[in-house]
């Protein structure tokens, strides 16, 4: 553990708490057809955590995820990130609570089509307040893009890219802000098993190197071998939870 | 999110969606396209009539068309310790303070005088004021007949007024050529080198030589019988009526010089000239029919046989100038020639003088046209006007331009209901766009875009759309402006007024049309853009 970071180690052995969902409950529809996806769902997750949530097609899982990352707020119960109870953020704080805290990873990728990779990857620093200079946007897109081994791709278009590096550019989109927390809904749904590891091994090093948090929502077993914790979603309700001592590099 | 950053995305997001946005902006551009070609087209035309026809600043102010005589027998109203030069009384009633012996005046006098003009040109309202003179008798002008190139001379009735001639601009050198090609509403020549406006008989020597012909007596100077108006007026001592017919004497007399209208030349190119087969005066030819010189026989007229109580003159008129001050249909001579002819035309008792009911007609002034200062300063000035007991010509300029206004209204009434369709239009292309882009909004709303931003980004979009639009309208319409210009050049035939452009594209009208491309795309946009900043994230990255 001592050949980790500082940073890395002291929060993990703080065991700060970064993520706390205490009693969530959330329902779709209204009235007859009202359907409760999360039951009184409580759930803490610590800094530097790798954490996985499997379950079937249906068991809340992305519903839990858009919950932490704030792209959902119409709940019951109380959501912390990151010290800011998500629930009573008024718009623009939530929105900077994403920008600066939160990177999201998607199964398809969601790159847009019409920009090039390192302005996909720079995106966030256009919701920026603050003025950022051009050249220093351009040089941090560069630079994660570099990272991830697409110094080749920074001015193509997502089409001509294949479907691991595409999740590259997406995975360097989410860490243009350099976030706490990595939220990452199926990242290797998409990929080959080569590319899928790949993407395993990075989210490995993110959060080992980097001390990132990471929340990965899978039903690969692959993926949720690899995490510290896995955390089983049964019709909205956590049923079991596998957790593991981080391993000592 | 700053501008640059916006700008960034909404030239990436137009180009993406050009086909789309072409389509949508079609009618924005059509509507604006027929905004800025109506209203320049209203303004141009408003120019011609204004500067031109019947210019804005320009008011005649007459006696009122009541009997004078009936006028006379009012009471003034009673007098007051305040004097206020201004403040008269209104049809007999008291007005406020009222100058006692201004308003006893002009109670009695009720026509146009020295002493009106001064009033007049003191006001603060006035740039400049002249009196005008009518002729008060029938007149029959011939000649022509070199100049047009005749059989015959031409012979018309017509009708004729004087007006001072320091009103007016007498250039002493010759126009160069660059000074014709300038537009006739900037040019400063009334009177054109080498004539003069001026009268003659008052520098006359009274011992001029007695002739027999015009050769006798030099350049530009005619041979002619003694004018008795002359001698009515110098020496001062008035012969006896029955003697005016005693004219065994000729002496060499100044030809009297007069002015055209500028709308009597139009008349002539665009109705008289082509109807007839006469030549047009144009900038080119006007120095040929400068100094023609026409037989008047005052004091005759072709249509009624109405004796006059005295003799009729036979004097030469000669064109020294083209004016928009002179009468609109007729010619313009100094307005101490009208007064000479006024007074000798007028009916006379037995001892010779004057009439009393005549004696305005002879020594007042029809009318005295005023210049004011600007447009805001009109009222105020009919307002005085009204007060003095006079009035105003109707010169149905302000018929003419509500004609104007309201057709350009209705035009660019039209104009906004294309540009409303139109937006409505973009508001339906947004909509689709919006819900093609939903999930992308969902991305930038996860990376960290707030509504505002969201919302921004779709405003700039339309906005810079309107912009493109704006201009592309006014460039369409200035193309159409300036085609219709050539048209009206080289295809229509001449005809009064014709203009030099029939329409007029002033900055304010430019900044508007874009202005307008901006708002209505803006306007198009803006529910869209509401709706789209209210999906929220995760409803937005669900999979369609």
């Amino acid at each position: 553990m001592l050949s980790l970071p500082p940073h890395v180690w002291y929060t993990r052995a703080m065991k700060e708490e970064i993520i706390s969902l205490t009693k969530v409950n959330k329902y779709y529809g209204h009235g007859g057809g009202r359907q409760q996806v999360l039951h009184d769902l409580t759930l803490t997750i610590n800094h530097g955590d790798f954490i996985s949530i499997v379950g079937t097609s249906g068991s809340g899982k992305t519903t839990l995820l858009n919950i932490v990352g704030g792209l959902d707020r119409r709940y019951d119960g109380t959501c912390v990130v990151d010290g800011q109870q998500v629930e009573k953020l008024d718009d623009k704080r939530l929105a900077r609570l994403r920008n600066e805290t939160l990177g999201f990873v998607f199964q398809s990728f969601n790159l847009m089509e019409h920009l090039t990779c390192w302005e996909n990857v720079a995106l966030s620093a256009f919701f920026q307040g603050s003025n950022i200079p051009q050249s220093q946007i351009y040089s941090r897109a560069v630079e994660v893009l570099e990272r991830f081994g697409l110094h080749d791709k920074i001015h193509s278009q997502p089409a001509n890219l294949s479907g691991g590096q595409k999740q590259r550019v997406a995975i360097a989109r989410a860490l243009y802000n350099k976030p706490k927390i990595l939220l990452c809904d199926e990242p290797t749904g998409n990929l080959d098993s080569k590319t899928g590891d790949d993407v395993i091994e990075l989210f490995k090093s993110l959060n080992r190197e980097d001390g990132i948090t990471l929340l990965v929502i899978t039903h690969e077993e692959r993926v949720s071998k690899a995490t510290d914790r896995s955390i089983h979603l049964e019709d909205g309700r956590i049923v079991s939870e596998n957790a593991e001592a981080p391993p000592v590099k | 999110m700053n501008l640059i950053n916006v700008i960034k995305l909404v030239r990436k997001n137009i180009s993406r969606n050009s086909k789309q946005l072409l389509v949508a902006s079609i009618g924005i551009v059509i509507g604006l396209w027929a905004f800025s070609l109506f209203l320049s087209f209203g303004l141009g035309i408003t120019n011609v009539v204004e500067g031109e026809i019947f210019p804005w600043d320009k008011i005649e102010v007459i006696p009122p068309a009541t009997n004078l005589e009936a006028s006379r027998t009012r009471t003034p109203v009673a007098n007051s310790s305040a004097c206020d030069e201004n403040d008269f009384y209104i049809d007999g009633k008291p007005n406020g303070t009222v100058n006692h012996d201004l308003a006893l005046k002009f109670h009695k006098k009720r026509y146009l005088d020295n002493e009106v003009v001064e009033m007049i040109r003191r006001r603060p309202e006035v740039r400049t004021a002249y009196p005008k003179m009518k002729f008060t008798f029938p007149a029959v002008a011939e000649g022509g007949q070199d100049a047009l190139h005749l059989a015959n001379p031409l012979r018309t009735e017509i009708f004729a007024d004087g007006i001072e001639p320091s009103t007016l601009i007498q250039c002493n050198e010759k126009e160069t050529a660059e000074d014709m090609e300038r537009p006739r509403e900037v040019r400063q020549c009334d009177v054109y080198f080498p004539f003069q406006f001026k009268d003659y008989a008052l520098e006359s020597d009274p011992d001029e030589p007695i002739c027999s012909t015009s050769d006798d007596c030099g350049a530009g100077v005619y041979c002619e019988e003694e004018d008795p108006a002359k001698v009515w007026v110098f020496p001062l001592n008035k012969p006896d009526v029955g003697n005016l017919r005693n004219r065994y004497y000729k002496y060499c007399y100044h030809a009297i010089p007069v002015l055209v209208s500028t709308y009597l030349l139009e008349l002539w190119n665009g109705s008289v000239a082509p109807a007839h087969g006469y030549p047009k005066i144009s900038k080119s030819t006007l120095g040929t029919f400068l100094g023609l010189t026409f037989d008047t026989y005052l004091g005759l007229s072709m249509f009624t046989s109405k004796a006059q109580t005295v003799p009729p003159i036979t004097r030469k008129f000669q064109l020294v100038g083209i004016s928009r001050k002179a009468i609109p249909l007729g010619v313009t001579a100094p307005l101490t020639v009208a007064a000479r002819y006024n007074d000798y035309f007028a009916t006379r008792d037995e001892a010779g003088d004057v009439l009393d009911k005549e004696r305005p007609k002879a020594e007042t002034y029809s009318s005295i046209v005023v210049r004011v200062k600007s447009k805001k300063q009109i009222t105020s000035f009919l307002a005085f006007v009204k007060k003095l007991g006079f009035t105003q010509e109707d010169t149905n300029a302000e018929t003419v331009g509500l004609v104007i206004l309201f057709i350009t209204g209705i035009l660019v009434f039209i104009s906004f209901v294309i540009v409303i369709i139109a937006a409505i239009n973009i508001a339906n292309t947004y909509f689709m766009i919006i819900s093609e882009r939903r999930r992308e909004i969902g991305i930038m709303r996860a990376i960290g875009a707030n509504r505002g931003d969201i919302r921004s980004i779709f405003l700039a979009e339309a906005a810079l759309l309107g912009f493109l639009d704006g201009a592309l309208g006014l460039a369409l319409g200035w193309l159409t402006a300036t085609f219709v210009d050539w048209v009206i050049w080289h295809v229509v035939p001449e005809f009064p007024f014709k203009p030099e452009t029939a329409f007029h594209f002033p900055l304010w009208l430019v900044i508007s049309t874009v202005i307008f491309g901006v708002a209505f795309c803006v306007f198009g946009a803006l529910f869209p853009a509401y709706k789209a900043a209210k999906i929220e994230p995760s409803e937005a990255l669900l999979p369609q």
